[in-house]
């Protein structure tokens, strides 16, 4: 209990002066809504039924492409951790890819694939993709020789080498990957959002700008802002729930 | 046909030869320690027995299922003593062994406990439980209770050299513990010298006979003592 009191003292006090400014009339309201008013524009948005198109569109699409990236770099991470010919066949170009910053890809998908949910769901896989990638591989890499002793003593094959002894041995990796790789996954849907879209949270943000609605902008950032910390929150139960057995400092109780 | 048989086996890292033309063998229900100081290439030997290093000449042959207990238990901590034990089943006849051998090392009561919730005694244990799933006929081990603190090596000693003498197995024990050396093996071969030749072969028999009765009726320091000046 204590722990999530001590988590909550920084957002009172960011509610309190934000609450503050807007009522001393330090900031112009069309700057900076008050947080009655972003209070207002949340419910007729949860009202009039646009908050459930927005947010239902930007989950889907984060969930569908965090889905596909994480299977993309889960397949991918596998094979280029087990084997060196593949690792020396990938890794130059993925080290290319991902020397790109990220973000620069959204404008080129989205000219491949025009702005329908193709292009959003792409963008969010590629998001998901690296970070879930890298840290699989890692941990592959960082899997002790002593247990593949092991399985070769018992004269396991490679394929259940990998399956009984590299993968669980290599999940810290591919769990803090996958956390992360959410987290990237919203940024990346926003960016596409942002851009080209008629639904969506960064739809709402976009639009907020352009017709100067302080509170609408606000209304997008809190619910983004709920939505990272509730995938985040969950990632980390999974994470501690399956990381059990680690004997780390992250995982002592 | 012995147990173990290895005749002229050489082995070099670049030009650091560890050990050359190197012969032993272990007889049928024989449990041998080789006993060297640290680095002599003992473990080299038991690694090229064990199928995970190989000798640049010479031959060597193990008789039957051969089972390993490293130096480090190396347990899977991702799963409890129950589901490490089992890892090495394949059969269900293996498989309906596991809860018999847990029983066997003393760790019925430890069976859902995770390597991380485990003493290294019982860790190791659990190890020795796994080497033995197959049924195996040869026992290899590399300084199994180095990592042990003392008295609970005593113990472990004791039900090792009784799981081999009622198993009917063959062993080679690599350590560099003479008291280990003396207590638990029938001959013991001592390594030494380089490259790494052996230097002695002992006979223990009736010296170990003698160590086990004074153990039965004093304390495990005089058994020591006594140990050192018998030999």
């Amino acid at each position: 209990m204590r722990r999530i009191w001590l988590g909550l003292i920084i957002p009172a006090a960011l509610l309190a002066g934000w609450w503050a400014i807007t009522a001393l009339g330090v900031v112009k309201t069309y700057q900076l809504a008050s947080p009655a008013q972003v209070a207002r524009e949340l419910v007729s948005l949860a009202q009039d039924g646009t908050l459930a198109g927005d947010l239902g569109a930007s989950i889907t699409r984060v969930v569908i492409g965090f889905a596909i990236g994480c299977a993309l770099a889960c397949s991918l991470g596998i094979l280029v951790g087990l084997s060196r010919t593949a690792e020396r066949i990938v890794e130059p170009t993925l080290q290319a890819i991902r020397a790109v910053p990220s973000l620069a890809w959204v404008p080129l998908i989205l000219l491949w694939l025009g702005i329908g949910e193709d292009a959003k769901i792409t963008l969010v896989a590629i998001g998901a993709f690296f970070p879930v990638y890298v840290n699989f591989v890692a941990g592959i890499h960082n899997v002790d020789r002593k247990l593949i002793e092991v399985a070769e003593v018992f004269g396991l094959s490679q394929v259940e080498r990998a399956w009984r002894i590299v993968l669980p041995a290599a999940s810290p990796g591919l769990l803090v990957g996958m956390r992360v790789g959410f987290t990237q996954a919203w940024l990346f849907l926003v960016a596409a959002e942002l851009l080209a879209s008629t639904k969506g949270l960064g739809y709402l943000l976009m639009q907020g700008e352009q017709i100067t609605r302080p509170d609408e902008i606000l209304v997008a950032i809190l619910l983004l802002a709920l939505c990272g910390k509730l995938t985040e929150s969950g990632m980390r139960a999974i994470e501690r729930r399956s990381l059990r057995w680690t004997d780390t400092l992250g995982t002592a109780s | 046909m012995k147990a173990i048989e290895v005749r002229g086996i050489s082995r070099a890292f670049g030009d650091h030869t560890i050990f050359e033309k190197l012969s032993l063998h272990v007889g049928h229900g024989e449990l041998v320690a080789l006993l060297g100081p640290s680095g002599c290439g003992k473990t080299t030997i038991l690694r090229c027995l064990a199928g995970l290093d190989k000798p640049d000449t010479g031959w060597f042959n193990v008789n039957g299922e051969s089972g390993i207990v490293f130096q480090e238990p190396r347990l899977l901590g991702w799963l409890d003593v129950r589901g490490n034990v089992a890892f090495a089943a394949r059969t269900p006849e293996e498989r309906a062994r596991v809860d018999e051998l847990i029983e066997l090392v003393g760790l019925t009561s430890a069976t859902k406990k995770l390597p991380k919730e485990l003493s290294g005694g019982m860790a190791q244990r659990t190890a020795l439980a796994r080497s033995l799933v197959r049924n195996p006929h040869v026992l290899l081990l590399d300084e199994p209770f180095a990592a042990v603190d003392a008295l609970r090596r005593y113990e472990l000693q004791r039900q090792l050299r009784a799981i081999v003498e009622a198993r009917g197995l063959s062993a080679l024990i690599v350590t560099h513990d003479v008291d280990e050396a003396i207590f638990l093996a029938d001959r013991i071969l001592v390594l030494g010298g380089e490259p790494a030749t052996i230097r002695t072969e002992l006979q223990q028999g009736a010296n170990r006979e003698h160590l086990l009765a004074a153990l039965a009726s004093d304390g495990k320091d005089d058994v020591a003592t006594s140990a050192r000046t018998t030999c």
